[in-house]
């Protein structure tokens, strides 16, 4: 057993200091603490990939990197996050900016009730990117990277809700990527599709993380071995979430500190 | 057992209800017999026993678009303001939905009595239909406020999140998401608001008047299918078949501006919300 519970298995410098940097991130809903003092860096350009058991509050530590906490009334999140260097939690710090820089992906797919094209325009004309032309050329490209062209050019008007739902869960993320950001934020976006769906999505996950930061939340321990670079588990202590461990996802998986996550990641817990 | 009991208790539910509205199909049917093209061009003759009911209609459809004058604009800011009040937890916000309800529950007749007080004499637009109108809206705007507010509700609860994470301004989020996907709300609580405009008669006696007169204009007084249908039952003998007519009519009326309502708010005013917003984002691109 680890004497540290946050061990860390790699020493971050240079041109890989970390995208995210949280630091004690403290969770709590009215009075309950939900997640407590996790400190935890995501790499750039790599797949950090978070498991752990249901209600241990990893949708909620994702939520709080984009600040979507603010959303919920009785949220109250203390310690620190820094994202891209910048404090976040600091008084003044430009939210929509770092939404913009941050996609982020729900459970299920989370498509307006507009048509497949002004889901994907929408957001880029609110947020003044291009003229008309270079967003028409914009989405055409994103969509190809997407592997949704072929499938939707003759109904770009439909009703998005039209579609499948795993052709709905890549337009979320070909909206969220149209903005450009450096970092997406993945919460289980496979668990409600098909094999072969969630297989498509993967793919799109590995070819995305050539260009962008990813945190990826799963249950799916053969998805989080396929995918991730570093591995984050979280565990229950005392009514709250807490991070066991986390380092490299081939040294998780191969050699654990702690009892808890051999056990988890061998599949013999949760 | 309880199965059966309770098949039996809405089953006997259900045809009470058909039987109350065949009642009302049976008695408005009979009033087809005096309902001819002449109904709907004339002005009444003998109190009513006779002619049409052409002021009637005229005044009616003068007060329903007075009313929704006042409702749709002043009720989806309203409703609107309460959901973002809701997001930002203003402080108040219930001490104004509880008046928003208590005003929803006020007896016509007292705001009849607002109405004569505020429009006719305060403002001195004496008996007209304009005072009339403004009153139906005044009483009709709490229950399209709570109404639409329901709807939007569900929206911001569906699309908040998602349009928050992509940095949506709120502006964009309200006109280009939650209201558009109101639309089939706020038709609803329109076509609600409509009827009992339509319906009602104590608070018009005291501001639009009851004259069987042609308006000519917002300024006029006038006299509502309903108010029309109350004089013709209580006070005109033998006016039971024009009543029923008029009834019919009214109905008919009822109908029709369902149907606009929901070509304003529903689907289709989805459509206009729609083309609006377009408009305006172009010019700023
Ligand atoms: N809006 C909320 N209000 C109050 N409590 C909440 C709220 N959202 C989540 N919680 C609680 O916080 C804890 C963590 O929730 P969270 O959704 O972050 O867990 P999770 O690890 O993502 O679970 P899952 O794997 O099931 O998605 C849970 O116990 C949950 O009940
Ligand atoms: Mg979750």
């Amino acid at each position: 057993m680890s004497p540290n519970p946050n061990h860390q298995k790699f020493t971050i410098t240079g041109d890989d200091a970390p995208v995210i940097d949280i630091r004690d991130l403290t969770a709590r809903y009215g009075g309950r603490t939900v997640l407590r003092q996790v400190s935890l860096q995501v790499r750039p350009l790599r797949i950090l990939t978070i498991v752990g058991p249901s209600g241990c509050g990893k949708s909620t530590l994702l939520a709080s990197i984009n600040r979507l906490t603010d959303l919920i009334p009785d949220c109250h999140i203390t310690g620190e996050i820094r994202v891209e260097g910048q404090p976040i939690f600091q008084r003044g710090y430009d939210v929509r900016s770092l939404r913009r820089r941050i996609g982020w992906i729900a459970q299920r797919p989370t498509p307006f009730p507009l048509s497949i094209w002004e889901n994907l325009e929408l957001p880029m004309r609110d947020h003044g990117l291009g003229d008309r032309r270079q967003r028409q050329q914009r989405i055409e490209q994103v969509l190809h990277r997407v592997g949704l062209w072929e499938e939707i050019r003759h109904r770009l008007h439909a009703a998005a809700t039209e579609l499948s739902g795993g052709q709905q869960q890549r337009l979320c993320i070909a909206r969220a990527i149209l903005l450009q950001p450096t970092i997406l934020l993945l919460d289980e976006p496979c668990s409600h599709l098909d094999p072969l769906s969630a297989q498509r999505i993967e793919l799109l996950i590995k070819e995305l993380r050539q260009s962008m930061t990813i945190v990826l939340v799963t249950h799916h321990l053969a998805q989080a071995r396929r995918l991730a670079d570093d591995l984050a588990f979280f565990w229950w202590r005392d009514g709250a979430g807490e991070l066991v461990e986390w380092g490299a996802a081939k040294e998780l998986f191969t050699q654990p500190q702690h009892r808890l996550t051999d056990a988890y990641l061998s599949g013999d817990l949760g | 057992m309880t199965d059966r009991w309770s098949a039996w208790i809405t089953g006997t539910a259900a045809c009470l209800t058909v039987a109350v509205l065949a009642w009302i199909a049976a008695d408005l049917i009979r009033g087809v017999g005096v309902v001819r093209w002449q109904f709907f061009v004339h002005g009444p003759e003998d109190f009513g026993r006779g002619g049409g009911v052409a002021p009637m209609i005229v005044a009616s459809l003068w007060l329903v678009l007075i009313s929704w004058a006042v409702v749709i604009p002043l009720g989806i800011l309203a409703a609107t303001a309460l959901v973002v009040g809701r997001l930002h937890q203003w402080p108040g916000l219930r001490w104004v939905e509880w008046a928003l309800d208590l005003l929803a529950a006020t007896p016509s007749v007292v705001i009849g009595l607002f109405g004569n007080a505020f429009f006719c004499v305060a403002l001195g637009l004496g008996f007209s239909l304009l005072a009339g109108g403004l009153t139906l809206g005044c009483m009709t705007l709490p229950l399209f406020v709570r109404t639409t507010q329901i709807g939007l509700q569900a929206a911001v609860t569906q699309h908040y999140a998602t349009a928050s994470a992509l940095g949506l301004a709120l502006p964009t989020t309200l006109l280009r998401i939650v209201l558009p996907a109101a639309g089939p709300a706020m038709s609803a609580a329109l076509i609600l608001a409509t009827g009992r405009s339509l319906a009602e008669t104590a608070a018009l006696i005291f501001t639009s008047g009851y004259v069987p007169r042609m308006p000519l204009s917002a300024f006029d007084s006038g006299r509502s299918l309903s108010v029309h249908v109350y004089d013709l039952a209580m006070n005109v003998s033998g006016g039971d078949q024009a009543a029923r007519g008029t009834a019919l009519v009214l109905v008919v009326l009822l109908l029709a501006i369902n149907a606009a309502s929901r070509l304003l708010l529903g689907q289709h005013g989805i459509g206009i919300l729609h083309s609006v917003n377009v408009g305006r984002s172009n010019t700023r691109a």
